[in-house]
């Protein structure tokens, strides 16, 4: 049977949104063989062509069937210490409370890597970091625990009888936007040989009783970052490469985005603290030099944020999408 | 009111309980040949034994995790594939066994209703 578009996105959403409720070890195969069930009865019940009527057919099945937390539950029994009503939820929270505390990490991580590093602290700080996320993971499925055996949830397994298919999430369709991707590559070939090429005899000017007086900021204290900049985006170009070629691929496409972005971050971040400590000072005997220099320390923290802030949207993004759609955990 | 909802309550998990150890010889007599899922439901239905499938398709999952009920994905007169089931040795000598006993069942209890 050819599925019309909108039936084709209804199915997958409505098996998607079982599949984030299972565990992940049976998912593919539960969800493959729903899929294949939902398409056997609808057959079985609409012979017509794949259209709106096709549609309609598939809609009435899937809301005859019922909230896609009912057949999860069905394949998890009582086995279960979250239940599959909940279970986006809670990896919703876990979601955010894990970018919370990756970024409080990749903060402190900033703070090391400008003091005296040494085995000893590299240790400690893998210690606290492993702690940090064990035990607000155990805290976390504790409490979700205790909330499904008192039945906290009862009015969400309410609102589970009046479900309909029009209830059911967007799904992000995995299709590769190739003109951004050129423009991003471009963007990135542009940034790598700027940074490399130029920076070093960057200058700016201010105007001096009328005429133009050019200054070189000491930008020493940054450009030793500027290596690891280059190398997060030549990745980033290859990945780009990859993603045009071989389009957006679950695992890959999901990590590389992760790494970019927390490379990123924590560049960016160490960038930004560096900047702190030792400001930039354009040498000059001006009287307008001071205020010249305290600009130019805006405009140079700015330009610092604008690199960390996307990164920190782009792993935001990236966590919340996937966690989302549930194809992770 | 509530008393009588208490009952009703009752009276339906007794059932399902009764339903559920007969279900699983249903369903293991349907398995002599290769069925996908769909069409078990199907036979079963017009057989008279209510299952919704989202009883049914765990049923054929646990049996198989219990290692009676094999599985395979076939692509079989269409382009489509399907998991089909079907009862290996195990599951042909539960079956007998499952019937044997069935049979028994019926008989006590037809003394005991009389």
């Amino acid at each position: 049977m050819n599925l019309n578009v909108k039936s084709k996105d209804l199915l997958s959403r409505y098996v998607i949104d079982i599949g984030r409720r299972l565990p992940g070890r049976n998912r593919k195969e539960i969800s493959r063989e729903i899929e294949s069930t939902i398409l056997d009865m609808l057959e079985d019940s609409y012979e017509g062509p794949s259209d709106d009527g096709q549609t309609q057919a598939l809609k009435i099945i899937l809301e005859d069937m019922g909230h896609p937390a009912k057949i999860a539950r069905s394949y998890m029994k009582e086995k279960y210490v979250i239940g599959p009503m909940i279970y986006p939820f809670f990896k919703k929270i876990w979601a955010i409370l894990w970018i919370v505390i990756s970024v409080a990490l990749a903060a402190r991580l900033v703070f090391i890597l400008m003091e005296k590093v040494n085995e000893q602290v590299i240790f400690g700080f893998l210690g606290t970091a492993l702690n940090a996320y064990i035990i607000s993971f155990g805290m976390l499925v504790m409490i979700f625990f205790i909330m499904e055996k008192l039945n906290t949830f009862d009015e969400i397994h309410e609102d589970e009888k009046r479900w309909l298919t029009s209830d059911l999430p967007v799904v992000e369709n995995g299709i590769v936007k190739v003109g951004e991707e050129i423009a991003s590559i471009v963007a990135l070939v542009v940034a790598i040989a700027v940074f490399n090429l130029y920076i070093a005899n960057f200058t700016v000017f201010y105007t001096e009783n009328g005429s133009l007086v050019f200054v070189k900021p000491e930008y020493n204290n940054l450009v030793k970052f500027i290596p690891y900049l280059t190398i997060i985006w030549v990745y980033e170009i290859i990945f780009r490469f990859a993603t045009i070629k071989f389009g957006i691929k679950k695992y890959f496409t999901f990590l590389s985005k992760i790494a970019i972005g927390i490379a990123g971050i924590v560049v960016a971040g160490m960038m930004i603290y560096t900047h702190s400590q030792s400001p930039l000072i354009a040498m000059g005997e001006s009287q307008n030099l001071y205020s010249f220099n305290n600009v130019i320390n805006i405009i140079t923290y700015v330009f610092l944020l604008a690199l960390f802030l996307p990164n920190l949207f782009s792993v935001f993004t990236s966590l919340y999408n996937r966690f989302k759609i549930g194809n992770l955990l | 009111m509530k008393k009588e909802e208490n009952f009703e309550k009752l009276v339906k998990q007794i059932e399902q309980e009764m339903r559920r150890g007969f279900l699983v010889l249903g369903v293991l007599s349907k398995l002599d040949k290769p069925q996908y899922g769909y069409s078990l439901l199907k036979e079963l239905n017009d057989a008279g034994i209510e299952i919704a499938q989202e009883t049914l398709y765990p049923l054929l999952r646990r049996l198989e995790q219990q290692g009676v009920v094999s599985s395979e994905w076939k692509v079989e007169n269409d382009t489509r594939p399907r998991k089909y089931y079907l009862l290996n040795d195990k599951g042909r000598i539960l079956y007998e066994k499952l019937k044997d006993d069935w049979h028994m069942q019926i008989e006590a209890m037809e003394v005991l209703l009389k």
